[in-house]
């Protein structure tokens, strides 16, 4: 899940050049001081704006979520009784098996995807980024609306089973489990596929014909080699993913109907629908934690993966 | 190189079928992707044109009647304007904060550089579901009414990140010696900036408007929120529409905003390439 | 502070004030917002009362899309700040909710002078809102693609609607009356609702989809992913006119009646409010909510219902009083258990 600007940067300045800003900028507006001063006070709107509008709400929110009933101190005894609630845990059950099998469809159909993005020519390479960036940047509830329409009983996607002669009569694909996976599979896709491209750009563009090259099939190459190299890339995508697709709301809303109730649901549901806070806020809670419960468990296996059982430079 | 050597031409054979059976693999599934990818938006651009009163793909009939019906549905009108006025206000005060803040993520050398990085960055990383819970209960708390700026406010803290980001790897590009040059030869801070930097910056800059103004526009999680009936933006009015009074000119809508977004994609690809927006 | 800081610090501040200004501003020009329930409720609404009001007044009518149920809930959380709507539409129990808890403003009669011609049966017993039409639930099938004409609440179990039968929550009136319907006809009511459950559990094999609103179930009646399907009969008739082939039968143990209410709540702009009831009760106004395609019954005297829809729509309280008339006193306490045991028990 990285954010950060530091790895694989394209040309983040040295030392020396920061040192020689800093040296000609202490000739600049109204003679003041060094420009690393400066320089970290530029941050201080977006730092100022974001803690105030951002990191206090949630903070806020963290409170509320433990906050004791009829005010009598913190208290965790709120998460308690969400999870001891069997309905609770089995949303929250079902929003965890979506989520991966979610992930693991949009994995399974980026990667191909994502690798033929590195073999093919820009022409083609901006077809497949056009095609991934306009759903992107796409209102969830256009998408959504879009597998309302493909879903229903006389839908395409019915046409077309009952025209195969797959079924004689229409399925229910809208507002069932089904449904939801296929539309939320192809909302989140776009979202998998970006980091996938990353990884598999940012790979030794030489190593794969080199195995192929020692005799190695196409499919052993890019499995023994290609594969394990992007995985770090490939799990970080995966992992950013899950979180998203676990804490979606609209898609299985429009898709799942009302009855169809995952965790976002149960937050929505106690927000604005009954008015329950503090209940929306321990749910809320609860999603975040499990989510990045599992971003952690990602990054480390990934950190596993990369240097394995054995750190620093012990004899084999 | 050594050549590949086999014991017999069968191996040879079975090898290149291997290949050729890998590739048909990459290209069929990765086709069914694209398509995959395309499908939704297809078909409401396809349903938006029929002449029928229900929503039909494939459409019987073409008329545009239902997009000319669009602009007389004054609430539709009215969430619009408003969901415009809401991106472009979102738009500007983040352009204005995160290029500022894309300096010191770039260019500076301090302690906790990477922490101030995370941190600026973590509106992406954190599910908007809870950001638009977070923001209600502290809205309430404040004791201040739902309203516009409220809204806008909100918009800001998610799309900062945006302009941030594609900000600071247009800045990581800029040869710093060209800055030196220009302070060297007498120009002060502010001339460097608007005649050096900002030049250089723009498309980067420009990219991230792009993005976070789409990414208001469309939002709908943190805006159900935070809006109210009084605040009602425009995915706010279709989702409700979908509810409670569906017909083709959701659809109609919908094309309209999908729209949007492909001029949004044309602006980011003009300004920076597709290519380069992949990487960020 | 150092010169960069103070201009990022003021040209950050002025940003926030003006959007905040900005809002209030916007949010001050003359407008009213009022809710309906979607469909042919909010353009039977924006016909009849909102664009003749917008020409008389000058001032802006924004119908939202909101069921009774949580519109209530809403004005009541807004405390002492801005409620979400200033006219607000009702059925007969949010209603009752609503005047418990204080929630709508107590209307000055003498300002609404189309009031004198209500039906003597329909006025509130308490002014805080009038009737603005009234409405019957049966049961909506349709005759184009079912052979089987429905005659009963249990018919629905017939094994030739497997698949096609719809439901509602009991978020809306809709569902919570249908649900109570199948707890009679097995033997319970308000206060034993069990076998209203049970009922449903074992309907279920037969439910295509459940909706969160009846304007989604008319959707879903018109799309053709349900076939029947309980339903209030202006939601039905107007589906009927648009040629699906829907038809609109009274159960044998009778239709529900039902009556939809206008409020104010203590939101700014009383006047405009009061002018909005006002035009909702005119003559003009009531007869255009009757016929086609709104189907509302009157619910003011003298307003003229087509004979050939007579039988389905009703005219005058008489036709009300023959259907059932559900105590909502004893459900309203209960139903936030019903709403909550349907979501965690019924899935399709």
């Amino acid at each position: 899940m990285d954010q950060s600007l530091e790895p694989g940067d394209q040309g983040l300045n040295g030392v020396a050049a920061t040192a020689g800003v800093a040296r000609s900028a202490r000739v600049g507006h109204r003679g003041r001081v060094t420009s690393r001063l400066r320089l970290w006070q530029l941050a201080l709107p977006a730092t100022l704006f974001l803690s105030v509008y951002f990191f206090a709400p949630l903070l806020m929110l963290f409170w509320w979520s433990v906050r004791a009933p009829e005010g009598r101190g913190l208290t965790l005894g709120n998460f308690g009784t969400l999870l001891s609630d069997p309905f609770f845990f089995q949303t929250l059950g079902l929003s965890l098996r979506l989520s991966f099998e979610v992930t693991a469809v949009t994995l399974f159909l980026g990667f191909p995807l994502a690798y033929l993005y590195t073999k093919v020519g820009s022409s083609l390479r901006l077809v497949i980024l056009f095609v991934t960036l306009l759903p992107l940047l796409t209102s969830a509830v256009v998408r959504s609306f879009g597998w309302i329409v493909l879903l229903g009983k006389q839908g395409l996607v019915n046409q077309g089973l009952m025209s195969l002669g797959l079924t004689d009569s229409p399925v229910r694909l809208l507002f069932s489990l089904d449904g939801v996976r296929v539309a939320l599979a192809q909302v989140q896709l776009p979202f998998m596929l970006l980091p996938l491209i990353n990884a598999l750009e940012q790979l030794d563009p030489s190593l794969e014909p080199a195995a192929v090259s020692l005799g190695a099939s196409r499919f052993q190459a890019v499995l023994r080699v290609t594969l394990p190299l992007a995985m770090p890339g490939m799990i970080a995508g995966a992992i950013l993913n899950f979180a998203l697709t676990i804490s979606a709301f609209i898609t299985p809303a429009m898709v799942g109907g009302g009855s169809f109730i995952v965790m976002p649901t149960l937050v929505y549901q106690s927000a604005i629908i009954t008015l329950q806070w503090p209940r929306a806020a321990t749910t809320a809670l609860i999603l975040l934690v499990v989510a990045m419960a599992v971003v952690w468990t990602g990054a480390a296996v990934t950190r596993r993966w990369q240097y394995g059982p054995r750190q620093g430079g012990a004899n084999a | 190189m050594p050549e590949r050597s086999f014991e017999d031409h069968g191996a040879r054979v079975r090898a290149r079928l291997g290949d050729a059976g890998f590739w048909i693999a990459i290209w069929g599934i990765s086709a069914i992707a694209l398509v995959y990818l395309l499908l939704p938006t297809l078909i409401i651009v396809g349903a938006s044109v029929t002449s029928t009163d229900f929503i039909a793909f494939p459409p019987e009939g073409l008329s545009l009647r239902w997009f000319t019906k669009l602009w007389s549905l004054e609430s539709v009108r009215l969430a619009a304007a408003r969901s415009l006025g809401v991106a472009l206000a979102a738009t500007a005060i983040a352009v204005v904060l995160g290029v500022a803040a894309a300096f010191p993520l770039v260019r500076g050398r301090f302690a906790g550089r990477e922490v101030l990085n995370t941190l600026l960055m973590s509106p992406l990383v954190l599910p908007s579901l809870v950001y638009g819970l977070a923001a209600l209960i502290f809205v309430s708390a404040l004791g201040l009414q739902l309203s516009i700026g409220v809204l806008v406010l909100s918009h800001v803290a998610i799309i900062v990140p945006y302009v941030i980001r594609t900000t600071a790897a247009s800045l990581a590009l800029l040869d710093p010696q060209l800055e030196d040059a220009a302070r060297s030869l007498g120009a002060n801070v502010w001339r460097t900036f608007l005649h050096v930097v900002l030049p250089n910056l723009l498309p980067g800059i420009v990219t991230g408007a792009a993005f976070a103004f789409i990414s208001s526009f469309d939002n709908l999680t943190v805006s159900l929120f935070l809006a109210g009936p009084r605040v009602e933006t425009l995915p706010i009015r279709l989702f409700s529409m979908i509810e409670f009074d569906l017909d083709p000119s959701v659809a109609a809508i919908s094309t309209v905003l999908v729209l949007i977004t492909l001029a949004v994609v044309i602006v980011a690809h003009r300004a920076v390439g597709l290519t380069r927006i992949v990487r960020l | 502070m150092s010169g960069v800081t103070r201009r990022a610090v003021l040209i950050g501040g002025a940003a926030g004030t003006a959007a905040l200004v900005a809002g209030r501003a916007w949010g001050q020009q003359k407008e009213l917002i009022a809710n309906t329930y979607g469909g042919g409720w909010e353009q039977g609404h924006r016909q009849a009362i909102a664009e003749p009001i917008e020409k008389k007044t000058g001032a802006k009518v924004i119908l939202i899309s909101m069921l009774a149920n949580e519109l209530v809930a809403r004005v009541k959380a807004a405390g002492g700040s801005r409620p979400p709507v200033d006219v607000a539409l009702v059925d007969d129990g949010p209603f009752l909710t609503a005047i418990k808890e204080e929630v709508f403003l107590k209307l000055p009669m003498d300002k609404l002078p189309n009031a004198a011609k209500l039906y003597p049966q329909y006025k509130p017993k308490e002014p805080y809102g009038i009737p603005i039409g009234a409405s019957v639930i049966g049961i909506a099938y349709n005759a184009k693609k079912l052979k089987t004409v429905p005659a009963a609440w249990e018919d629905l179990w017939k094994p030739e609607y497997k698949g096609k039968v719809g439901l509602c929550t009991p978020a809306s009136t809709l569902g919570t009356v249908a649900l109570l319907s199948f707890a009679k006809a097995k033997g319970g009511g308000e206060t034993k609702i069990e076998p209203g459950f049970e009922a449903v559990k074992s309907l279920l094999p037969s439910v295509g989809s459940i909706a969160s609103s009846p304007a989604a179930l008319q959707t879903l009646l018109e799309r053709g992913e349900v076939d029947i399907a309980p339903m209030w009969h202006s939601n039905t008739l107007l589906l009927k006119g648009k040629g699906t082939g829907m038809e609109f039968v009274f159960p044998k143990e009778g239709g529900i009646a039902g009556l939809a209410w206008l409020a104010v709540t203590k939101a700014g702009n009383l006047d405009l409010a009061l002018a909005y009831l006002n035009q909702g009760l005119s003559p003009e106004s009531q007869t255009l909510l009757a016929t086609p395609p709104f189907f509302f019954g009157p619910t003011v005297q003298g307003i003229k219902v087509e004979s050939q829809l007579r039988g389905v729509v009703p005219a005058a309280p008489e036709d009300l009083a023959r259907l059932i008339q559900i105590d909502w006193t004893k459900i309203n306490p209960a139903r936030p258990e019903w709403i909550n045991r349907w979501n965690r028990e019924i899935k399709v």
